[in-house]
């Protein structure tokens, strides 16, 4: 009878101990109502626990009675307060609401019922404890008591079956294992007030309640409030551990030796409080081991990902650097990455680690509710039911099949793309608590501002490329055209050696038969056949000087330059072939030409290609000069050692401006044009471009209608240098005279 | 004794209007239209002076002037090459192995030449 006194005692006593602090726990998260719910049942339960251990340790009828009316002061609010809360696990409806109204209607009139001698009187005493005996009104409360525990049971066990999620399932299971243990153990309380010797087992009820509610608390997130429960679990056990022993032996110290009472009770208290130092580090070890290896630093996590983060630009490196960094953190068996694309309605998966999908492509086939990830909110497995709605049934179960317990939207803003994390079950079987649900929060915001850094460097290096791409395309097409042009030059080079042979050999037949002919041996010919060879003559001259003035261009234009074969002459015999040459016109001008070179003048150059400049310069002075003009050659030496030649004309000159333009090929002067329609424009480039081809250059001065005096500079390059004497005899050729000579 | 000139060039009216200017300067004029014929008739007649083209059939002037050149019996025979290439390789070569003088046929008249040819058989 002692162990049974002692052991009803101890139990109510644990009971009181951990309800209390189980209440404390819940209430630490007290947003919630489920958790509000949850304090006020807890507090009910300390009550009637200390009320009843008050009441079976009374003697007094009247002590009896006051504690048993102090225990239903408290219970009454029980069934309504049950109500409430299987609400709060499963869901309100009208029906429902009107339920639970009625409910807290009646409680208040129970406390007031309970008062009164109708509802308990009389004390009826058993081996272990006295006990009041039930009365009329008493009948009411047991029937309130049990229609509404047999509605919250009702309310559980419907939720429970239509649940879906292992999770949620498992649950609303302990939820209704505990109020089980509550309502069915913890109802024999009742049996004493109608005369049943019913051992008051019932006091242990809330001890085995809190073992339960924990248990599911540290395993399946109960109320959110885990992170609490370590400590409790900690203490609580440390406690157990340390107070069952001590009470045990200070009791049995007491019923044997009560003499060693005190200085025993001393050395157990001194022991007690040096092994619960060490029982409490046990325990914490144990716990941190076995139910919370998943903890973690918030604000570490959060700076360890930043740092990560901030070094990639890349996406796949970002997710596996969170996936990284949250497994570490949760210890969950699988997470991965999965996306999916507005547009065509499919989802991808990116990364996976360790979820079974069989396939790349998801099997889903649902459109996702536009607004239903609006923000970076984790969303447990649970709630895409409510978020899907019944229409996508599928998709949930899909990803519950595979283990997908929480869902993490990330949202990138301009992005098509919507970014799930997913998170299969932790390897502790515990569920995602509140603090990895906000860790969750920060990680999405995170990796959101990351993704989208990642996003523009992308789309700025797709940029690079394609302008890479394009410039290598047009590098490519201008080495391409480059290569054509080649081929293009090679073949205009080749074109001009054929030119000039294939060109120049008939010009040289007709030259030369022409020639023959115009000797006229057998003098059959008469003066106006003479006069018409001639024309032939004159027309094919000017054929050979244009392939001639066209292959030097074609030279210049290849880079060749002229192949400049230098030899010594006196520059006077040259002179005098150009004279002769143009003498024709000069005569038909009654031109004076005014030769001031020295006749013995040697020079050291390419004799053709000087005769050509010469012949190019007289001939347009020629040209270009009015009747019975004069033009003028003359040299200098400048202070560089070079001779500077000189043919001034007194013709229309060059208009200024088109003097800059009087070298280029092809150019020749309005008022040039206008007096000679024939030439090319190429004389006086090619003639420039030889006297540079010599180290010299060509020069001129002009005013219009005044007359022009060219200059071309040749450097003394001599092979052996040359003493230069210029006499300052001038040379008149009285063209008039020499006219028979060359007729 | 006349003084002999052999012609050789492909182009039989240019080599026909040459013969026919130097035959009325009293030269005795051998003819052959390829470097190989030219090469043989040279030997056989050993001329005065050689006046040659360059492009033509079989064997091109200046390989036949060289191939000349490496003979005892024409290492110093006059040469006027006569042609309307005006390219500076072919020049420099020719210049190379000693001919007198080059010209490009068009730029010329034929009393020219034969001035030319006089000044060379000085």
């Amino acid at each position: 009878m002692i162990i049974l006194n002692n052991f009803s005692r101890i139990f109510s006593l644990l009971s009181l101990l951990f309800i209390i602090i189980l209440s404390l726990v819940v209430l630490i998260n007290s947003r919630k109502l489920l958790n509000k719910l949850f304090f006020l049942l807890t507090l009910i339960l300390d009550l009637w626990v200390f009320g009843s251990f008050m009441m079976l340790s009374s003697t007094a009828d009247a002590q009896v009675i006051f504690w048993d009316r102090f225990i239903y002061a408290a219970v009454v609010f029980w069934p309504a307060l049950q109500y409430h809360f299987s609400l709060a696990v499963t869901y309100i409806n009208k029906k429902r609401r009107i339920a639970l109204a009625v409910a807290y209607l009646l409680s208040p009139v129970f406390l007031v019922l309970s008062q009164t001698d109708y509802f308990v009187k009389d004390v009826f005493r058993y081996a272990w404890g006295a006990h009041t005996q039930a009365q009329f009104l008493h009948h009411f409360f047991v029937l309130f008591f049990a229609v509404y525990g047999l509605l919250f049971f009702y309310n559980m066990i419907k939720q429970y079956r239509r649940e879906h999620f292992r999770v949620e399932k498992k649950r609303l299971l302990y939820y209704i294992l505990g109020f089980c243990v509550l309502d069915f153990i913890g109802g024999t309380a009742f049996f004493p007030a109608y005369l049943i010797p019913f051992f008051p087992v019932f006091l242990a009820t809330p001890l085995i309640f809190s073992l339960i509610i924990s248990y599911a608390i540290v395993y399946f997130g109960l109320m959110d409030v885990k992170l609490i429960m370590r400590r409790y679990f900690v203490y609580s056990m440390s406690l157990i551990s340390v107070l069952v022993p001590t009470y045990l032996c200070l009791y049995d110290i007491n019923a044997f030796y009560p003499r060693y009472l005190f200085p025993a009770s001393l050395i157990i208290f001194a022991i007690s409080l040096t092994f619960f130092a060490r029982i409490k580090n046990y325990f914490y070890k144990f716990s941190n081991k076995h139910f919370f290896s998943s903890l973690y630093d918030f604000n570490e996590l959060i700076y360890n990902l930043n740092n990560r983060l901030r070094a990639s630009l890349d996406i796949k490196q970002i997710f596996q650097s969170t996936i990284t960094i949250l497994s570490e953190a949760f210890h969950s068996k699988a997470i991965a990455v999965i996306n999916y694309e507005k547009k065509t309605e499919t989802w991808t998966v990116v990364i996976n680690n360790g979820f079974d999908f069989k396939r790349k492509n998801i099997p889903l086939k649902y459109q996702l509710a536009a607004d239903a990830f609006s923000g970076n909110t984790p969303l447990a497995i649970a709630s895409l039911f409510d978020i899907f709605g019944s229409a996508n049934r599928g998709t949930s179960e899909y990803l519950e099949k595979v283990g997908v317990q929480l869902m993490l939207p990330i949202k990138i803003k301009q992005s098509k793309l919507v970014s799930f994390m997913i998170f299969g079950q932790k390897e502790s079987g515990e569920v995602y608590n509140s603090k990895d649900l906000r860790v969750l929060e920060s990680v999405a915001a995170e990796i959101g501002i990351s993704l989208e850094n990642a996003l523009l460097y992308q789309s700025v290096t797709k940029f690079n490329v394609k302008l890479k791409e394009e410039i290598s395309k047009a590098t490519k097409q201008l080495q391409a055209q480059n290569e054509a042009l080649t081929i293009l030059d090679k073949a205009k080079t080749e074109f001009v050696g054929i030119a000039s042979h294939q060109l120049r050999t008939p010009l040289t037949g007709i030259r030369w038969f022409t020639e023959l002919l115009m000797q006229n041996k057998e003098k059959n010919l008469n003066r106006e056949q003479l006069d018409f060879l001639n024309q032939v003559d004159k027309s094919n001259h000017r054929m050979i000087s244009l392939v001639n003035d066209l292959l030097d261009v074609t030279h210049i234009e290849t880079g060749r330059k002229f192949d400049i074969i230098k030899t010594e002459f006196k520059l006077d015999d040259v002179i005098q072939e150009v004279i002769k040459e143009n003498v024709a016109l000069l005569t038909t001008k009654k031109l004076t030409l005014l030769n001031q070179i020295a006749p013995n003048l040697m020079i050291y150059a390419d004799s053709d290609k000087i005769k050509q400049v010469w012949q190019n310069l007289i001939s347009n002075a020629t040209k270009y000069t009015q009747e019975k003009k004069a033009i003028n050659l003359s040299v200098a030496e400048n202070s560089a050692g070079e001779l500077v030649f000189c043919v001034q004309d007194e013709g229309i000159g060059i208009p200024k401006d088109q003097q800059s333009q009087i070298f280029a090929k092809f150019f020749r002067a309005n008022n040039a044009t206008l007096q000679e329609s024939d030439g090319t424009g190429l004389g006086l480039y090619i003639a420039r471009e030889i006297i540079r081809a010599h180290g010299g250059e060509m020069w001129f001065e002009s005013e219009e209608n005044k007359g022009t005096k060219f200059y071309f500079s040749l450097p003394m390059a001599t092979k052996k240098k040359m003493a230069v004497t210029i006499k300052k005899e001038t040379n008149v050729i009285n063209i008039n005279n020499k006219i028979k000579k060359y007729a | 004794m006349p003084k002999k000139i052999l012609i050789v060039e492909d182009d039989l009216s240019l080599a026909k209007a040459l013969r026919v200017s130097l035959e009325g300067e009293k030269f005795e004029v051998i003819e052959a239209h390829d470097g190989l014929e030219g090469l043989a008739a040279a030997e056989k007649n050993l001329p005065n002076l050689i006046l040659c083209d360059i492009n033509m059939p079989k064997m091109d002037g200046l390989s036949m002037l060289s191939a000349m050149r490496q003979t005892d019996w024409g290492k110093d025979l006059s040469v006027i090459m006569l042609t309307n290439f005006s390219d500076g390789d072919k020049i420099s070569e020719a210049l190379k192995n000693s001919v007198f003088r080059y010209l490009v046929k068009s730029d010329w008249d034929l009393a020219h030449i034969i001035e030319e040819v006089k000044k060379e058989m000085k």
